[in-house]
């Protein structure tokens, strides 16, 4: 699930693969192979209409603009996998990561989905910032594991899209909106060089 | 003479048909090394107890975690958190 409105836990679940006793590096790395099912019928993504009369009140006041809605629905949302090093959970340590959108099938049936190392974006991450790198850089250094998270299409949320003051005054009040994606995935492989 | 000869060529060839089988049974057996030792070190499958996940709602929306990790993978059962009687209903599921 993923949360609209806030960035805080703005990925309030999502899946974790840990790959620490495979001894893996980034540099060994060549693809990712599984299969995924969506349940569809479980799935919840609204549309910009049912956004921004879920957020009625709030555009009224002017803490939410329906300009923000647009940019965030305008697309369906996406999948993100997401290579990390060693304390990715410290974001005052710099940490190697890659990572890759995949879009949602727009079927019910499996998918096998096979997403080669060149199609993976690497870079460093420290306080939410990013340095993007080749995968030759990091190639010493090991892969600990996998995320797997729902993402809108620009990766923001609501908040993202605030000036600097509306961001630190972030009403609670304002009420969240979650995406929600049903998914199995089934058979992951990962292929090494 | 000519049966000397004869005994001669056919152990030749005996002898070579086994050197032969040797040889080919023993890169057959390389071969089958090399193809174990490439899918041993080009294929990492993933187990079921290397898969996890977490929640947040728990903290968020003040619900219990629901947690089930079964023998085949990882699996979230959660309740639906929006507020459908904010939405219009019954709304369009994603796609």
């Amino acid at each position: 699930m993923r949360k609209l409105a806030n960035w805080h836990q703005q990925h309030s679940t999502g899946i974790k693969i840990n790959l620490t006793e495979k001894e893996l590096s980034f540099g060994q790395f060549k693809s990712l192979n599984f299969a995924i099912t969506i349940d569809h019928l479980s799935s919840f993504q609204p549309t910009i209409e049912q956004a921004q009369a879920y957020y009625f009140e709030a555009i009224k006041k002017g803490n939410i603009k329906l300009s923000w809605l647009q940019q965030l629905l305008r697309e369906p949302a996406k999948i993100t996998l997401t290579l990390f090093g060693r304390q990715h959970d410290d974001q005052k340590v710099s940490t190697p990561m890659a990572t890759f959108n995949q879009q949602i099938a727009r079927t019910s049936d499996k998918n096998r989905v096979n997403v080669s190392s060149d199609r993976f974006s690497f870079y460093w991450q420290q306080n939410y910032q990013e340095k993007a790198v080749n995968q030759e850089e990091l190639a010493n250094y090991k892969v600990s594991g996998i995320l797997i998270t729902l993402d809108t299409h620009t990766n923001q949320t609501l908040r993202s899209l605030m000036d600097d003051e509306q961001q630190d005054n972030f009403p609670e009040t304002i009420k969240e909106l979650y995406l929600k994606l049903a998914l199995t995935i089934a058979n992951p492989i990962i292929e090494v060089l | 003479m000519n049966h000397t000869n004869h005994r001669l060529a056919l152990g030749t060839l005996f002898t070579l048909l086994i050197v032969y089988c040797l040889i080919n049974s023993q890169k057959l057996h390389a071969t089958s090394v090399i193809k174990n030792k490439v899918i041993d070190r080009s294929l990492f499958s993933i187990q079921a107890s290397e898969v996890s996940g977490w929640n947040h709602l728990d903290v968020d929306l003040n619900r219990p975690k629901s947690i089930n990790r079964s023998r085949t993978g990882y699996q979230l059962f959660l309740p639906q958190v929006n507020d459908k009687k904010s939405l219009h209903c019954p709304y369009p599921r994603y796609l």
